[in-house]
């Protein structure tokens, strides 16, 4: 039983954070017009694809969680979080005062939802009002929203708290609900025949959680797939055996194993990109000797990242410079620490750490190969001098000591990236819940990459990566893994982390 | 007393009959030197050895012996029960111009529960416990007599239980054997042995389980079956006041061997083996209450510990140096009466001497 | 019969109150639900906003009559993942788990009696070794293990039969066989183990010397003796087949109560967890009050009183 949940944690925390595929036939550029088919489908096919859990609803007013793929093929944001950043989607501009503290978006009206309905800034009203209701989950990332309103239909205001240059990601990923609709039916009713204004409509309900949509012919770009059949298959066994059978179409999150077994067969094709999560290791600097530069210094040098990657990701992954992972905006593309035990000894020893055992925690599931990766952490870290005693906790026993700050001496973890760097940022860099550290240095950087935009909120990011890791070694970034997907060969489709499996725009 | 047993006929369509009315030489059992052997740790080991007896048509036989003698072995070897165990069968035991012991399982099946009627010891145990004894009874007949419509089954099935003195039949069809009283449910057995008319009825310690009072109903039931139905009975007790009363002839069994048999008077009066007259011993007087178990001083050899020589010269008062060593073979002492025992002609002194 | 029942159905609300206690107690204890089920980067204020909006920082002994008050009105309150009622969400997907384990059950008594009877009637040592062979083997390994090699087998390399979800009767074949199997061994082993004690019982004799053939003995008269026990020990092993569910329900790909438990239980969704407990102890409940009622009827020693 225990394993079992594991693996579904793993699965699912895994699978939520990718979105699997992405149809990036061409689109035009923001706003409509019909795509270039020429790098589109020749075919519109039928696909099948697995949810690595059944879904409870479909309403993503009040759902967070499994949700997320479905969401992004039903639903319309105000912009589209894209690889190369935000651009218009139900929004055509946006503005933001010179404080930071006033976020103006300008709606395109001409746009409707599924069901014919004219969209206007009464629907991103309601919806909002949903989710900043007390107890919703997306209170959680709108935490610095002060107040909304609509002045006219084709605007919308968001007040906030505090100024953070993310918060286009933030609010503008949410899917909008066509408020009339919705209020009409009732939110069960809603649930059971949802309307968006995304690519693909719904059609009906598959057994067991799933759903299934069609192409939506509105939709100002032309989709790939006539229509998608998300099933909730939770093993990730047979999730492959139903890709090698043709009953699925699509599986992300392919274990690193089985891909070479996989490319062996002629009707699969593999896809492989970098993912959005990393594995470090993090220290209680309350602590002695985690308090001392030296000694964090001595770890991150530890490691032999490479061939961390090479035994335990069997190579399909990169080394970590840093916790932003690639495809996230912002991605300040720093190097490894290079492997020096020599130093790493000498930096441990000038710290004055007293050879005494230290607590290494890590959850037995979420990060990725979880105990291989800590009898390998602990085996370097024996090499340099540094004795540590291993802590596996379950997922969410890990989950809640990490909340409450409770860690004692270092842990492990696997972590994903949002689709902005500001993710990792408020959750690990900015005093947040989950921080164990306390540093002036750090609070102000952060507040640069907040404050600012373009290339300069990039430079302020690098500058935070760079003073976090390579000047104050609060975490020793390990590896990041890389995400593979395996799918039908033939689909028109090109994975990445980001895109789900609609033609989006660019 | 219960009501006449004449409607214990067989139903009219019989089966081809099995086995004939009696044998060539008229007996309707002869049992000719029976042995059955049981595997046992050292060895295949006799647990009935030699038994040779016969019964006339309408005959009551009583067996006695003290615990773990072999009558029930014996007994139900004799109709095929022991097949599934002992590791070896011999001897012969025609019934009605058949051998019991070589006739095939069918053959047997055919006769058990037909010609021949069994009882046991423990009525309660003995009926399933799951099953109505309507059921059980019904199924008694219907084995032997296919065709019989439900009513007539039924009809035949209270008309048995009638018969044996159970009250209110009709009423008692559906209930279970843990619904009747011990008394009762030897009865249903009865009723079940009976059912058929057979030509032998086998009792085995019928009444060893009941109360005192039940006892005497139930050995009613069995001399009224011989009485009214004309057939032969073998009754296995322990109650040698029991067969004194109904028994036409006894057969003494000891360590699997018959040490005597003989008439009734014969065996009262003119025992010819010590054992015998060591069990007459036991036999309560008037003034002193029955003892439910036979007792003979020493203990009765277990299986496959058997003494050299007579397997009673442990015990025996006549006990001499050939007791020890030789195997005392049987020898006729009387007309119908045999026993086997060295000192059979001192016994008979001994005995007259008494009187 | 119907002051048992009565009776009965008291012990069975009785236990279902101590279900209700414990599940709330054993969830409570598991923790604040609330890290799981917000965002990393949420403050501390917005969680305990959260908190409050979902009552979870009301006194434990309030939540616990609030609970209790909602439970009599079967309202075990929304989903904290999807906002749902909680038990529409188990009561639609009960179904299809009720489907697979009773048709397993069924299954699985039928494949044991099945078995049994033919081990008996042959009473062939060497048949025997080879079925309790195979139920051993069988046992010995996973349910997980055991689904997959057979998806491995007759859903991807021969293609036979479907192994992703609930899709007519061939998509049952896999998932019933994984399950019913899986006990089959222990079945096996206490159906031998009656059948020798009822085979020496005195009744077979009395049977034997009725005319009865051995096979029409074991087969009419022991084997209603045999049943009542292996009914018992059936209904025993129920939970078995719930643990089991749980298995093949993932694999599956199942839309029914244990995965969405599963799911439930990693998410701390408290109301769909209790939502699903108590269904899922109801229908033990009933199905054991069935099991008494049944071998009491086989069992006319047992007065139901
Ligand atoms: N199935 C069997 N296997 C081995 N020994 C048996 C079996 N049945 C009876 N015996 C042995 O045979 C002997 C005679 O038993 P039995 O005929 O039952 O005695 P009793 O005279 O009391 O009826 C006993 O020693 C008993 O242990
Ligand atoms: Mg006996």
């Amino acid at each position: 039983m225990r394993s079992y949940n594991r693996r579904w944690i793993a699965a699912a925390a895994a699978s939520i954070a990718v979105v699997m595929l992405a149809a990036s036939c061409g689109g035009s550029s923001s706003g409509g017009g019909s795509s270039s088919s020429s790098d589109g489908p020749a075919v519109a096919a039928d696909i099948s694809v697995p949810l690595p859990a059944p879904l409870a609803v479909i309403d993503p007013t009040v759902d967070t969680a499994a949700g997320g793929t479905v969401y992004g093929v039903l639903f319309r944001s105000l912009v589209f979080n894209g690889l190369d950043g935000p651009v218009p989607a139900l929004a055509k501009s946006w503005a933001i005062s010179p404080d930071g503290l006033t976020w103006t978006y300008t709606l395109d009206t001409s746009l409707k939802f599924q069901d014919g309905s004219a969209f206007d800034s009464a629907d991103v009203l309601f919806t909002f009002q949903k989710m900043l209701t007390a107890g919703n989950p997306h209170l959680g990332t709108l935490s610095i929203v002060a107040s909304i309103e609509a002045p006219t239909p084709d605007t919308f205001v968001f007040h906030l708290k505090t100024p953070n240059a993310a918060f286009i990601i933030l609010s503008g990923g949410k899917s909008i609900v066509p408020s009339d609709y919705y209020q009409s039916v009732g939110a069960d009713g809603f649930s059971k025949s949802p309307i968006g204004a995304g690519p693909y409509k719904f059609d009906s309900a598959v057994a067991g959680g799933g759903v299934k949509v069609t192409a939506w012919a509105d939709y100002p770009i032309k989709q790939p797939f006539k229509s998608i059949d998300f099933v909730p298959v939770p093993s990730p066994q047979a999730q492959i055996a139903g890709l090698q059978t043709g009953t699925l179409d699509v599986v992300a999150n392919v274990a690193a194993s089985q891909v070479e077994t996989l490319k062996s067969d002629s009707k699969l094709k593999i896809t492989e990109t970098e993912g959005n999560n990393v594995a470090f290791i993090a220290f209680n600097t309350g602590q002695a000797p985690m308090s001392s530069l030296d000694f964090r210094e001595g770890v991150d040098l530890a490691f032999d990242r490479d061939a961390m990657v090479k035994t335990l990701l069997s190579g399909h992954g990169v080394a970590a410079g840093g916790l932003i992972t690639q495809p996230t905006i912002g991605y300040p593309d720093l190097d490894a620490p290079k492997y020096d035990a020599t130093a790493a000894k000498a930096a441990i020893k000038k710290s004055g750490y007293d050879g005494s055992a230290i607590n290494l925690t890590y959850p037995t599931s979420v990060l990725l190969n979880a105990d291989l990766t800590a009898q390998a952490v602990a085996s370097y870290l024996n090499d340099v001098g540094v004795k540590v005693t291993l802590i596996p906790l379950d997922y969410t026993t890990f989950l809640q000591q990490w909340a409450a700050k409770t860690i004692q001496g270092m842990y492990i973890m696997g972590y994903n990236n949002g689709i902005d760097a500001d993710t990792i940022i408020s959750s690990l860099y900015a005093g947040g819940s989950r921080v164990l550290f306390t540093d002036d240095a750090v609070t102000t950087a952060v507040a640069l990459t907040r404050t600012t935009s373009g290339d300069v909120r990039v430079k302020a990011l690098k500058a935070l990566e760079e003073l976090v890791m390579e000047t104050k070694h609060y975490y020793a970034p390990l590896m990041m893994p890389n995400v593979i997907y395996a799918s039908t060969a033939g689909l028109p489709f090109t994975p990445n982390a980001f895109s789900p499996m609609y033609a989006a725009p660019k | 007393m219960s009501p006449s047993m004449t409607a214990l006929r067989r139903p009219t369509q019989s089966a081809p009959e099995i086995a004939a009315p009696k044998n060539s030489d008229g007996s309707l059992l002869r049992v000719e030197n029976l042995r059955v052997e049981f595997r046992t740790p050292a060895g295949p080991v006799p647990a009935v050895d030699g038994v040779t007896f016969d019964l006339a048509p309408g005959e009551i036989l009583g067996i006695v012996g003290e615990s773990g003698s072999g009558k029930s072995v014996a007994l139900s070897s004799i109709v095929g029960l022991t097949r599934g165990e002992a590791s070896g069968i011999s001897g012969s035991a025609h019934f009605g111009g058949l051998d019991l012991i070589t006739a095939s399982e069918k053959e047997l099946r055919k006769v058990r529960g037909r010609d021949i009627g069994m009882v046991f010891q423990n009525p309660m145990t003995s009926l399933n416990p799951v099953r109505t004894i309507g059921t059980q009874l019904a199924e008694a007949i219907s084995l032997h007599y296919k065709g019989l419509s439900r009513s007539e089954l039924k009809d035949r099935v209270i008309a048995a239980l009638r018969q044996v003195g159970v009250p209110a039949a009709e009423k008692r069809l559906g209930q279970y054997a843990h619904e009747f009283s011990g008394g009762m449910q030897q009865r249903a057995m009865i009723a079940m042995a009976l059912v058929n008319s057979p030509r032998l009825v086998i009792a085995d310690e019928p009444t060893t389980a009941l109360d005192v009072t039940i006892q005497a109903q139930v050995l009613d039931l069995l001399v009224q079956a011989r009485d009214e139905l004309g057939a032969s009975i073998i009754i296995v007790t322990h109650d040698l006041g029991v067969l004194a009363e109904i028994a036409d002839r006894i057969v003494v069994m000891y360590a699997g061997r018959m040490v005597e048999s003989g008439s009734v008077y014969d065996i009262f009066d003119r025992p010819r083996h010590p054992y015998t007259e060591r069990l007459q011993a036991c036999l309560p007087s008037l003034e002193t209450p029955r003892k439910r178990l036979l007792t003979v001083a020493g203990q009765a050899p277990v299986l496959g510990a058997r003494p050299s020589g007579c397997a009673f010269h442990p015990r025996c008062f006549l006990a001499s140096d050939i007791c020890f060593t030789e195997d005392p073979a049987s020898t006729t002492v009387g007309d119908g009466h045999v026993a086997s025992c060295h000192h059979s002609d001192l016994m008979a002194a001994h005995v007259k001497e008494d009187l | 019969m119907t002051r048992y029942v009565a009776i009965r159905l008291a012990q069975a609300a009785l236990t279902i109150y101590l279900i209700l206690t414990l599940t709330f107690v054993l969830a409570r204890m598991a923790g604040d639900p609330t890290a799981l089920l917000l965002p990393a980067e949420t403050n501390s204020e917005d969680a305990a906003i959260y908190r409050k909006a979902l009552g979870l920082d009301k006194p434990m002994f309030e939540q616990y009559i609030d609970y209790l008050k909602g439970a009599v009105h079967l309202d075990f309150g929304r989903s904290l993942r999807g906002g749902g009622p909680a038990l529409d969400f188990i009561t639609e997907r009960l179904p299809a788990t009720l489907k697979l384990a009773g048709i397993s059950l069924v299954v699985s008594i039928i494949l044991a009696l099945g078995l049994g009877l033919i081990i008996e009637l042959t009473n062939s040592e060497r048949l025997r070794t080879f079925i309790l062979s195979g139920a051993l083997l069988r046992e010995a390994i996973p349910a997980f293990v055991f689904a997959l090699m057979l998806i491995l087998l007759f859903g991807v390399k021969l293609q036979w039969l479907p192994f992703i979800g609930m899709n007519g009767f061939s998509s049952y074949v896999m998932p019933v066989a994984t399950l019913s199997s899986a006990t089959l061994a222990l079945y096996l082993r206490v159906l031998r183990s009656n059948f020798s004690d009822e085979r020496s019982k005195e009744y077979m004799r009395t049977a034997l010397a009725k005319g009865e053939s051995r096979s029409y003995a074991i087969i009419r008269e022991a084997f209603p003796n045999v049943l009542l026990p292996f009914i018992t020990v059936v209904a025993l092993n129920l939970g078995f087949l719930i643990v089991g569910s749980v298995l093949v329900e993932t694999v599956f790909s199942w839309p029914g109560v244990a995965y969405a438990m599963v799911q439930a239980v990693t998410q701390r969704d408290f109301p769909v967890i209790q939502a699903g407990v108590i269904m899922i102890a109801t229908v033990f409940v009933i199905v054991n009050i069935l099991a008494d009622i049944v071998s009491s009827k086989l069992d006319p020693r047992i007065e139901l009183s």
